[in-house]
């Protein structure tokens, strides 16, 4: 066996030593979480015929015939769709509650995380609480502040928008500030070299360069905040969430399908509609 | 002649362009603004409740803000049970997100264009897409609520709406990694006759890796956030703390789990980018010194 060789194969056992170990712990790991979480080949064997048999439950009865005739014959689709009264209007106040939730969220936020950045200038002290309490915020699960303010305010749409908007202004503070972070610092000297005051130095050093990226993460937040708003109802803070809900333990088997229809294809409408904006938005400053 | 003090007035009449563009830009985020503010406007009208009811709820909320901060009877916390829950929603994150990432894997080489590119293949893929997108559309706590009803409560409830959530979402992302990859290394294996399974693993994997590690700590980070709704709908995990202890107006409790969940984050972010850095930009391997030469 020549040197080269022994060395090759000294690196090799070492290799494979090492992937074996971290398969074992993460095989390890998987096993004990599964352990845990009642997770398991068998218990999953045993439930998934009971989701199979939720999904043909939930699937509506139309009769190919029947499919235009009026609302009180069984099979047709405004058979299918009697709720639609109420359920079209509860979608749309979901659509408010995400858009007005963000647009405030991403105004808070812009500022804080001038405030919460370690190259802006900003007292250590400051800086420091206010990455507290935005993790703090965003730690904090939607729904518990959803609760919080249903029992505060009572039952409607505006615990459910303060809701969305504290989650949203401490998940987007930690974006934008790392985002200034990763900022150049050059514009930034220059600027001061020349005299620039601190606002100054903000506007026209790190706002041009961090804008493209505040934008296209807030366009990302408003469709997370519309798929998270739909379960705000959950609590009575708004929106479609309590119609589902009450539809799927009322056992309305036709209403729960199309209930999460109208979701699906508002959340698709509203993908593609961002995305658009957001490439033209992004693509004209950047 | 040079002035010293540059003529202002002059400057502006020679570069009329260049000093319209402020007052343009006002302009704009001026409008903006407004816009804004009649999207509030109506958005409070419609939706807004009465003052008296406003400050009345603000009272409420200072009430419960102040008993976070007082730890009453401290000693006395069933802690074991507490830690019990955020454990199960530990076991329930791990389980859901690595079944979801072990079933998004070969799910996502099926969606991405660049591997299903005959005539035949690209419905396939089109498909895949589509039904990421249903299975990512329906929020976690849906699921949640699907799986309570379907199976029962428990956290199997919780790990099912997990994988089902996260097989959309990381599908589609670790697609599109795939999808962003060089060309080159395929087209070469390819020349020295690698089958097309070959080709995936050596020419496509290899490159998209970091990234799919990546994506996949990420992920598990994330649904440690957001598992916590779990729990609200009957699906396991600490949710149900959560909920049963804001019935009881034990806001003391909601604090501290809120700043144990801080913690566990805090921690995860640590432990996963020493992991991303281990496995992403490597360990040095020692190169081999040719012992006789020179």
């Amino acid at each position: 066996m020549t040197e080269f060789e022994r060395y090759y194969q000294r690196i090799r056992r070492q290799q494979k030593r090492d992937t074996l170990l971290w398969s074992l712990l993460l095989v390890a790991l998987y096993l004990a979480a599964g352990n845990v979480a009642e997770f398991n080949l068998l218990t999953v064997w045993q439930s998934l015929p009971h989701f199979f048999d939720y999904l043909r439950e939930i699937m509506p009865v139309l009769h190919l015939p029947l499919l235009f005739a009026d609302g009180k014959t069984s099979g047709s689709l405004a058979y299918w769709g009697y709720r639609l009264p109420i359920q079209l209007p509860l979608i749309w106040e979901t659509l408010q509650l995400a858009l007005a939730a963000t647009l405030l969220a991403v105004a808070l936020a812009a500022v804080l995380a001038f405030f919460a950045a370690d190259n802006t200038r900003t007292p250590a002290s400051l800086r420091l609480a206010i990455r507290a309490f935005v993790a703090f915020l965003r730690t904090m699960p939607e729904l518990a502040w959803a609760v919080m303010f249903v029992m505060a305010f009572g039952i409607g749409a505006i615990p459910g928008f303060l809701a969305l908007a504290l989650h949203t202004v401490g998940s987007l503070t930690k974006l934008f500030y790392e985002a200034i972070e990763s900022a150049s610092d050059k514009p930034v000297r220059g600027l001061a070299a020349c005299g620039a005051t601190t606002l100054q130095r903000m506007r026209f050093a790190f706002w041009p360069q961090v804008k493209p990226i505040f934008l296209s993460y807030s366009f990302m937040r408003l469709e997370i905040n519309f798929r998270s708003s739909t379960i705000l109802g959950l609590v009575g803070a708004g929106g479609i969430g309590q119609e589902l809900m009450t539809n799927i333990k009322l056992d309305r088997y036709d209403q729960v399908s199309i209930t999460l229809l109208l979701i699906l294809i508002v959340v698709s409408l509203l993908d593609t509609l961002s995305g658009q904006l957001r490439r033209r938005v992004v693509g004209e400053t950047a | 002649m040079i002035s010293v003090v540059p003529d202002i007035t002059h400057l502006k009449a020679q570069h009329r362009e260049l000093f319209a563009a402020q007052p343009r830009y006002l302009r704009r985020l001026g409008l903006l603004a407004l816009a804004v503010l009649l999207y509030y406007l109506f958005f409070f009208s419609v939706y807004g409740i009465d003052v008296s009811r406003l400050l009345n709820g603000c009272q409420q909320l200072g009430r419960y803000f102040l008993r976070m901060f007082v730890w009453q009877d401290f000693a006395n916390w069933p802690f074991g049970y507490y830690f019990s829950q955020v454990g199960i929603t530990l076991g329930i994150v791990f389980a859901g997100t690595l079944t979801a990432t072990l079933l998004a894997l070969p799910l996502s080489f099926l969606a991405a264009r660049n591997v299903m590119h005959s005539r035949a293949t690209r419905p396939v893929a089109f498909l895949m897409r589509r039904l990421f997108d249903l299975l990512r559309g329906i929020d976690m706590a849906i699921w949640g609520l699907i799986f309570v009803r379907a199976v029962g409560m428990g956290p199997l409830a919780g790990v099912l709406a997990i994988i089902l959530q996260d097989v959309g979402l990381l599908g589609k992302l670790y697609a599109e990694g795939h999808e962003a990859v060089e060309r080159s290394p395929s087209r070469g294996l390819g020349a020295v006759g690698a089958n097309s399974l070959q080709k995936h693993r050596f020419g496509i994997f290899t490159q998209s890796f970091p990234q799919f590690l990546a994506l996949s700590l990420y992920q598990i980070e994330s649904n440690t956030r957001s598992a916590a709704v779990l729990g609200f709908v009957g699906a396991g995990g600490v949710g149900l703390v959560y909920a049963e202890n804001m019935r009881l107006w034990n806001w003391d409790v909601v604090m501290f789990l809120t700043l144990i969940l801080v913690v566990v984050v805090m921690v995860m972010d640590v432990l996963s980018s020493r992991v991303r850095k281990r496995y992403i930009s490597g360990k040095a391997v020692p190169l081999w010194q040719p012992a006789g030469r020179d």
